[in-house]
């Protein structure tokens, strides 16, 4: 904790330092243990307020009541099928549109950049790109979600990258005949598995994390994503329409009975636990991509 | 070296080469941009040519081409228009509200975790700390309702044993924004200091070691060594900040405000979209939104052209 040369002044400041986390780290966990603790509890136990720092018995009615629910899956599914579609698709057109622009002999590449990082300063806004897609008929539509991923920012970060690459790698692929597709295919996105994975990440997060383009553009009720279904449980309270119904076994027990908070929580831990489990693996890539956007220009 | 080389190493591209031949000799690279380019004029420019309809009264059934022109009607009823002062007013002090607390934040976060030492506790504090910031707003939202529950929260239990009455934060106006405030730190904080402790770790070590040697408090050496590293990546992030300062958080806002906040946490964002994707009016909505494009344009050119004025490295371009 310490270092040789600290003062005395230096101490308290290491102490308060370490305290300071202490707490940080609390502040951070608490939210999501409260609600573990809530998915967990009898009826009784979550009716009480106060900090939930354990409870006994262990309560397992909360958790049935929501796995039983047929959308839960369909939504988890829906999202699973855009995060891989979207990310998919995004990580190719992107990293086909940004390596001309990485290359010397590009022509008008100064204004096929300013016209890419314009979008950045400015767009149409909601109503017109509301109405573009309707007028494109993709309203409604797995499409209109994937479709559009193309954005300026992972553009410019892949460009950045593609250009640190050695010319002299690229020179002698071309010198052997190979034609610029091929020296990208072969070539260059081998090299780029750091700003690849990078993309990838945080393009899978928006997608799996996004509420609000479904919730305009998708209203069908087979292809609602885990977000749409979360709000409408979470933060509307609509149990029934997303299947979540206690049990005909549960009858006499009235303790197991879950409350609303209950089952809320008990959704909230079975979308959150995945990402909490996962995200210390993959955190790393998220790092390395700032690092490699952080790079001005 | 002939001219009938069919492979030549690439020119260069620029004014001394003809376009056509520029063109023609980089085919390739043509094909490959153009779906790209195509996907971006399509979504991205397609979008601000349908802003036309912000001068004209848009009905659907007519399409673009068949509303008429009305010119400066609609910004003139966004700008009379009552609800208007209290959204205009709202998105600039949340938002500013934002940036005083909220800039700071990461940046203490960043200096006091370089202060650790490293290892496991180290990186364990800085991992739990920006876990938040990869979940949604729909599940913080859902997260903060439950624990500022007036029955089974955390925060009124403390508030009822210290004897006062439970407190209904999410439907109060004089409450909501501190939450909202508090929540979006608590979402972001983490995740906003990376950068910081990125610059951070860029940093000479031998210029700390200096410091010591000459007698330095870690607090000094905060303060002449860690601050100044950071200053361009403050400057930076204010910025984009400044750009986005009509902004005031969407995704937030729209999932944890309800009618009895309208008052405090409406915002042009959540205002247009009820005008336009709930009443349908398309046209105002368009020029409402407009206006706040047009507003964040112009604050980062301004915020940019300042910060270059002052410290031309600093700025974005």
């Amino acid at each position: 904790m310490f270092e040789r040369h600290d003062t005395l002044a230096d101490k308290f400041v290491v102490v308060f330092v370490y305290l300071a986390m202490l707490v940080l780290i609390f502040i951070m966990v608490y939210p999501f243990w409260d609600q573990l603790v809530m998915s967990f509890s009898m009826r009784e136990a979550a009716l009480r307020g106060g900090f939930r720092l354990w409870t006994w018995p262990l309560n397992i009615e909360s958790y049935r009541m929501v796995l039983r629910s047929h959308q839960l899956f369909v939504a988890f599914g829906n999202s699973i099928y855009r995060v891989v579609m979207g990310t998919s698709w995004t990580l190719f057109i992107t990293a086909l549109t940004a390596y001309p622009l990485s290359r010397d002999n590009m022509p008008l590449k100064g204004l096929f950049t300013g016209m890419i990082l314009f979008t950045m300063l400015f767009g149409g806004g909601l109503i017109p790109s509301y109405l573009l897609r309707r007028d494109l008929n993709l309203l409604d539509k797995r499409m209109v979600l994937i479709l559009p991923g193309l954005g300026a920012w992972n553009i410019i970060i892949m460009r950045n990258f593609f250009r640190s690459i050695p010319h002299e790698v690229q020179e002698s692929a071309s010198l052997d005949g190979a034609s610029d597709f091929r020296t990208f295919l072969s070539i260059i996105l081998p090299l780029s598995k750091p700003v690849l994975a990078t993309v990838a990440l945080w393009t899978a997060v928006g997608h799996w994390n996004d509420f609000f383009g479904p919730l305009i553009y998708i209203s069908d009720k087979n292809k609602v994503v885990l977000q749409q279904l979360l709000r409408r449980v979470l933060l509307e309270s609509e149990f029934s329409h997303a299947g979540i119904q206690p049990g005909p076994e549960l009858g006499d027990v009235m303790n197991k009975r879950p409350t609303d908070e209950m089952a809320k929580a008990a959704l909230l831990m079975v979308t959150t636990v995945p990402i909490v489990l996962v995200y210390p693996f993959v955190q790393r890539y998220f790092i390395k991509g700032i690092m490699l956007g952080a790079v001005k220009g | 070296m002939s001219q009938g080389m069919a492979v030549a190493v690439p020119k260069k591209a620029s004014h001394k080469v003809p376009l056509r031949r520029q063109f023609k000799a980089a085919r390739g690279l043509l094909l490959m941009f153009i779906p790209g380019f195509l996907l971006i004029l399509l979504f991205n420019y397609g979008p601000m040519y349908g802003l036309q309809i912000a001068f004209k009264d848009f009905k659907i059934m007519r399409g673009i081409w068949g509303s008429n022109w009305v010119g400066f009607e609609h910004f003139q009823r966004f700008f009379t228009s009552p609800v208007v002062l209290r959204v205009l007013k709202n998105t600039i002090e949340i938002s500013l509200m934002r940036l005083v607390f909220g800039f700071p934040a990461p940046i203490i976060l960043a200096l006091l975790i370089n202060e650790l030492r490293d290892g496991f506790f180290k990186r364990f504090a800085q991992t739990v700390s920006y876990l938040p910031h990869f979940i949604s707003w729909v599940i913080i939202a859902a997260l903060v309702r439950a624990l500022l529950s007036p029955s089974t929260g955390v925060v009124n239990a403390a508030i009822k044993a210290l004897g006062f009455q439970p407190i209904y934060f999410l439907v109060s106006t004089t409450w909501f924004r501190p939450v909202l405030i508090l929540s979006a730190i608590w979402k972001e904080v983490g995740w906003g200091s990376v950068l910081y402790l990125a610059a951070l770790s860029s940093v000479d070590p031998t210029l700390y070691e200096a410091a010591i040697v000459d007698g330095a408090t870690r607090i000094q050496r905060m303060r002449h060594i860690s601050l100044p590293t950071i200053a361009p990546v403050m400057s930076i992030v204010l910025i984009l900040n400044m750009g986005g300062i009509l902004d005031a958080g969407f995704d937030q806002i729209f999932n944890m405000y309800n009618t009895n906040v309208f008052e405090v946490a409406d915002i042009i964002d959540t205002y247009v979209y009820r005008a336009g994707l709930i009443s349908y009016e398309y046209s105002f909505a368009s020029a409402v939104g407009l206006f706040k494009s047009l507003v964040g344009l112009i604050m980062v050119l301004s915020t940019n052209a300042i910060v270059r004025r002052l410290d031309r490295g600093s700025a974005l371009w």
